[in-house]
């Protein structure tokens, strides 16, 4: 991909996001794709299918790219997340249970596999290349299950979303533009590109929200873009906050379960203020954490999401350094 | 959100200690092996084990979140 590829796809996803973004935010009414935006104190009801609109773009962008020459990794790139965005859609437009929900989500890898995008010999920082033949096509598998139930669960206010996942995809552009793999790189920023449009209409007060659509999208691209740039690790330092989000979920839960089925909730609204919930038996997750001491606004919360995302960002970059001189 | 930051350092920290402990006693105790193959599985499984004792790790992150949110919220009763 050259440099004119760059400047064309990249702000291509940008606008075709922001145009799509605007047009459901303006034009889908229906019942069914609406959802409450309950952390307002007049409840507004809002289309929940916005992922849609970063969905298209980053994929037109992507079959553009395969279209112009690309491999298996090109196609993957396109297919995988795919594959992910319309299980959303289908958890968007009916509850999924809570254990089918996981392994629906196995399917991503499944194109990985198939087309043999991936390399069974990971390069792990400060130890070098391991051979892991026969578990590493389970572990890509599980991969995609793991991570978008991470991403899922931090999408839960205004903006949240896009907040905490460009610095990551940043984080995973450069690091694979520095490894030499153009295409996982490409995909970073199409994607980034692509939420920074959606943004817009997703910020506080949003008018859109993003739906398990978009958050499974990201996930299956952050996974599919590790597998292929082959840095499993880096990846993993740098879904920090999201891992431990979903592990404090877990915890307090007591396992896999649908936070829709709980009546207990980790914080509450209070004159459009975010309060950390005063019962011990409350879930636990970042938000609540972050507005123990004080309760915040929204946006304020969304901000401390992405700061906590540039943070382990860096963390992901440093390992990269300290582990470079035996990576490659 | 100095306590979100901590948790995050302690877990990346943790987990770049499991890495050395990889290559520094892992690799070189499976190398004094001389079937390829029992090497090879000695390897992917201490280095699994190393792993899951991480992931054990994070669940107690997760405990001293979960009571430091109790505490706090006591405290501030």
């Amino acid at each position: 991909m050259s440099v004119t590829g760059y400047a064309l796809l990249i702000p291509l996803s940008f606008l075709v996001s922001l145009a799509l973004s605007w047009v459901i935010a303006k034009h889908v009414r229906s019942a069914r794709l609406m959802g409450v935006d309950v952390h307002k104190p007049d409840r507004p009801r809002l289309p929940k299918i916005g992922g849609l609109a970063f969905t298209a773009s980053y994929s037109a962008a992507m079959l553009l790219n395969w279209l112009m020459g690309g491999g298996a990794v090109e196609l993957v790139l396109v297919i995988s997340p795919l594959i992910a965005a319309a299980i959303g859609l289908l958890e968007d437009l009916r509850e999924l249970h809570p254990v089918i929900k996981p392994l629906l989500l196995l399917l991503p890898g499944i194109p990985v596999l198939l087309l043999s995008a991936y390399n069974p010999y990971p390069v792990i920082p400060l130890v070098g290349g391991i051979r892991i033949t026969l578990l590493y096509p389970l572990l890509v598998l599980a991969a995609y299950t793991v991570v978008a139930n991470a991403i899922n669960s931090v999408d839960v206010l205004n903006g949240s979303l896009v907040l905490s996942t460009l610095p990551v995809l940043l984080l995973l552009s450069a690091v694979s533009w520095l490894v030499g793999e153009e295409a996982p790189a490409l995909a970073s920023l199409a994607l980034g590109a692509s939420l920074l449009g959606f943004l817009k209409y997703n910020w506080y007060p949003a008018r859109v929200f993003s739906g398990n659509i978009g958050s499974n999208l990201v996930a299956a691209v952050i996974t599919t873009v590790a597998i292929t740039a082959r840095i499993e690790v880096i990846t993993l330092v740098a879904l920090l906050p999201h891992i431990l989000n979903e592990f404090f979920i877990i915890v307090s839960m007591g396992g896999l379960k649908s936070g829709k089925a709980f009546a207990a909730r980790p914080i509450r609204v209070v004159r459009g203020m975010i309060v950390s919930s005063p019962r011990p038996s409350d879930p636990i997750t970042l938000v609540r954490l972050i507005t123990l001491q004080n309760p915040m606004g929204e946006a304020s919360v969304s901000k401390r999401l992405a700061l906590l995302s540039v943070y382990s960002s860096m963390l992901a970059l440093i390992t990269y350094l300290i582990g470079g001189v035996r990576f490659r | 959100m100095k306590t979100l930051l901590a948790l995050i350092t302690v877990a990346w920290v943790s987990l770049i200690g499991i890495l050395i402990a990889i290559s520094t006693i892992i690799l070189p105790l499976a190398q004094g092996i001389e079937s390829s193959l029992a090497a090879s599985l000695l390897r992917v499984s201490l280095s699994l084990v190393l792993f899951a004792v991480w992931l054990v790790w994070l669940f107690e992150l997760a405990f001293y979140a979960s009571l430091k949110s109790r505490r706090g919220r006591s405290d501030q009763k």
